[in-house]
């Protein structure tokens, strides 16, 4: 075979440049659209970063996660090889594939489908600076993306064998560039194998291009298989934009927004798009949901709910039916905040959002005192908490009030993850200003719901302490001492506490000075939800109690004397159904508490008065 | 000259057949069937977050608007919180929170 010079033009190229040409136009007009949406501080920080180290450090993190899928591979090993050999493997063959062209002419000019239609320009003959070794590296990348193509292959027809219970169901256009995708490569490698004919490339195409000639009229074939080829990659690029696989350069783009600090936090369409649109619909996020695995509620997922945006078919009922339990925000390897998405989304359906609360507009004046403690609403259906609560911070000799419940208001926080952004930001406001007239230097609260409010939302010039944190400080300080017993616990994280605010350790540190821990399946991040989440207002009594029988039996396998918690609603939700008892760690560490001996010298004191 | 031996018709009581309206109330029953389930208790009332400062009674207006008087109390759900206790307390698994939302879109629709 001959080589044909570089600047004719093969009518079978056609479809793959109207492809591109497509794809590029379109990217470019949405992306640019997404950006046009971003809020004035969203458009600040693009601006100001895009030139610093942290595009440097987006690079990093496309090559990682977009290319090798990294966190994909932690998660599941064989999943993550087959996506990294379809990204990383397609990767490195358009860029091996330009510096072989450039080794080739000299040139970086060639025209972009030379690279792609390499072996119908070059025969395997002509020898160019180190020819052996590119055909060497583009067989094997082509192999590593046809070995991907098998598992993928494997993964649509036994979902099981690559560690998956439920995986997503595609939609018309999603089949069509699966089959596309499908294509484009074992199209390239007959090509590509035929075009070598009995002459050989490399051990791949090579081998194969020798059997084939050996009983095939491969010069014949050469043409129509360059075309199937380059249909495909029309077929491909033509309906990404309209399929799950817009992930693909969505996810890229998204990467270097989050690292130039846009804050998704505010309500800023032009983000979520990206973030929504960044979803690669890997069904991670399905297994991990025990809505499904526990009470069969299938349409409510991380997925799907991606899927119903970009579709337009989002319902209120689904959007509502979620614990926001952010274990799926865990699971995803894109690392879409899902809750946040959902929190935000719900705004759409918000119909509390006008609620003026103006019986709230006399505030008492909060006692003074150095600690104030917010049992929240929760607390006050499990009075035990407050009551242990108080025994400690006596026992310790701390200067603190309590705010009753018929002073303060609700944190806020089950408004604003109904999506009533606005009224919520009213009992903010409220709360905020009755803390602050206290001059408290430090707010406690035993409700993991309102911490995670006052943390994130508050904007207080206090520090604020989950109770697990302050009885911790108080035990390290020496304030209070506990006796060890011999009690076996299991402790169980409550979402907003573990997940939603990364607090793990110190709970189980304080329990360990009272007791032994063991621990259970599911500890820390892969903690389970109890079901009595406050973030779903649509789950029946059944589906609740489903999940918490589910969670009851995995606390329970371990054989504990004790389940404690940190959380009034996890605490009262768990107990329903336990056979074994609940506490609180306040309770554990009130019951556990040693008194404290009499200092010597106020003894004397004392004796003398008595005298 | 009337005699009322200390009893009256609360006019809140009383019932009225050509003032009620069901449609909403069905309509309610279909989308959340747990308000079936309510023995009027009053633990939601009672344990509300909102009612001792504002009067708040959601046991009165969940009930009244199954009564087919919808629209009448409503306007009183400007003062729930969401917070969720009611729902938490209610011994027969009625979904309150969800009852709200639904009495506010019915109306609202
Ligand atoms: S939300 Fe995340 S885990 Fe779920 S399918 Fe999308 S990328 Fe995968
Ligand atoms: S937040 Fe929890 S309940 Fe909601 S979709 Fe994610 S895993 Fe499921
Ligand atoms: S707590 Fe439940 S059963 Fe009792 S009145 Fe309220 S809704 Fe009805
Ligand atoms: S959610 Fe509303 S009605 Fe229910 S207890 Fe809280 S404030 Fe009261």
């Amino acid at each position: 075979m001959s080589t044909i010079p570089t600047h004719t033009f093969p009518l079978f190229v056609v479809p793959f440049l109207i492809g591109l040409l497509f794809i590029s136009v379109w990217l470019l007009f949405l992306f640019l659209k997404w950006i046009g949406e971003l809020d004035r501080n969203g458009l600040v920080k693009f601006g100001q970063n895009i030139l610093t180290k942290k595009t440097l450090r987006a690079i990093g993190e496309v090559f990682m996660e977009s290319l090798l899928h990294r966190k994909l591979f932690r998660k599941n090993p064989l999943l993550g090889y087959m996506h990294m050999c379809f990204a990383f493997g397609w990767f490195m063959i358009i860029l091996i594939g330009k510096l072989e062209v450039i080794a080739y002419s000299g040139k970086i000019t060639a025209r972009p489908y030379v690279a792609i239609f390499f072996k119908h320009f070059v025969s395997p003959e002509e020898k160019f600076v180190r020819s052996g070794m590119y055909s060497f590296l583009m067989d094997f990348f082509l192999l590593m993306i046809l070995s991907g193509l098998f598992l993928a292959a494997l993964k649509r027809f036994r979902s099981k064998t690559l560690g998956m219970t439920h995986t997503t169901r595609h939609n018309r256009i999603d089949r069509w560039t699966l089959a596309f995708l499908w294509l484009i490569f074992p199209a390239r490698f007959l090509a590509e194998s035929i075009a070598s004919g009995s002459e050989g490339y490399s051990f791949l195409t090579g081998q194969t291009g020798r059997l084939l000639a050996s009983f095939l009229p491969v010069q014949q074939m050469e043409i129509p298989f360059w075309w199937i080829y380059s249909i495909a990659l029309f077929g491909f690029f033509i309906l990404l934009p309209f399929s799950r696989y817009m992930h693909i350069p969505t996810e890229v783009a998204y990467i270097f927004l989050k690292n130039w600090g846009l804050d998704k936090r505010r309500v800023n369409r032009g983000f979520t798009n990206f973030e929504i649109y960044s979803c690669s619909r890997c069904g991670v996020c399905i297994d991990v949901c025990q809505l499904k695995t526990q009470a069969g509620i299938g349409t409510v997922q991380a997925v799907n709910f991606t899927r119903d945006i970009r579709s337009g078919s989002l319902c209120e009922e689904d959007l509502k039916n979620c614990l926001m339990c952010g274990r799926c925000n865990e699971a995803c390897p894109v690392g879409i905040d899902i809750t946040l998405q959902k929190q935000m989304y719900r705004g759409q359906f918000a119909r509390f959002d006008k609620n003026e609360f103006t019986y709230l507009n006399t505030p008492t004046p909060a006692e003074q005192s150095t600690v104030v403690y917010f049992p929240g609403c929760m607390s006050s259906l499990s009075p035990g908490i407050e009551q242990s609560m108080v025994k400690i911070m006596e026992q310790a000799g701390e200067d603190f009030k309590v705010l009753g419940d018929e002073q303060r208001a609700c944190c806020g926080r089950p408004m604003l993850l109904s999506g009533n952004t606005e009224a919520a930001q009213k009992l903010i406001a409220f709360n905020r200003d009755f803390i602050l007239s206290s001059n408290a230097k430090m707010l406690v609260t035993s409700c993991p719901i309102c911490y995670k409010m006052f943390r994130e939302n508050y904007q207080l010039p206090i520090p604020v302490l989950h109770h697990s944190e302050y009885l911790l400080q108080l035990a390290e300080t020496g304030k209070i001492e506990m006796e060890k017993q011999q009690l076996r616990m299991v402790y169980h994280d409550p979402c907003d506490l573990g997940r939603g605010s990364k607090i793990y350790d110190q709970p189980r540190q304080l329990l360990q000075q009272a007791g032994t821990l063991v621990p259970s399946n599911f500890e820390r991040e892969n903690a389970l939800c109890c079901g009595g989440s406050l973030g779903n207002t649509k789950i029946n009594q059944a589906s609740k109690d489903k999940i918490t029988k589910h969670l009851v039996e995995e606390l329970s396998a371990p054989n504990p004397e004790l389940l404690a918690t940190a959380c009034p609603v996890c605490k009262r939700t768990i107990a329903r159904h336990s056979s074994i008892k609940v506490m609180d760690i306040a309770e554990v560490v009130a019951e556990n508490i040693r008194k404290k001996t009499i200092q010597p010298n106020v003894k004397e004191e004392f004796e003398s008065l008595l005298k | 000259m009337t005699h009322s031996f200390g009893y009256s018709i609360s006019q809140s009581r009383e019932t009225n057949w050509d003032k009620l309206d069901h449609r909403f109330a069905d309509k309610l029953l279909d989308l959340e069937p747990s308000v079936r389930l309510c023995v009027g208790c009053g633990s939601c009332t009672g344990t509300c977050t909102a009612a001792p400062r504002s009067g708040f009674d959601i046991r009165k207006v969940h009930t009244r608007f199954r009564r087919g008087e919808a629209g009448a109390f409503v306007a009183e759900l400007e003062k729930c919180m969401f917070c969720g206790k009611c729902s938490m307390v209610c011994p027969r698994g009625v979904n309150i929170r969800n009852v709200m939302d639904l009495m506010k879109k019915l109306i609202e629709a």
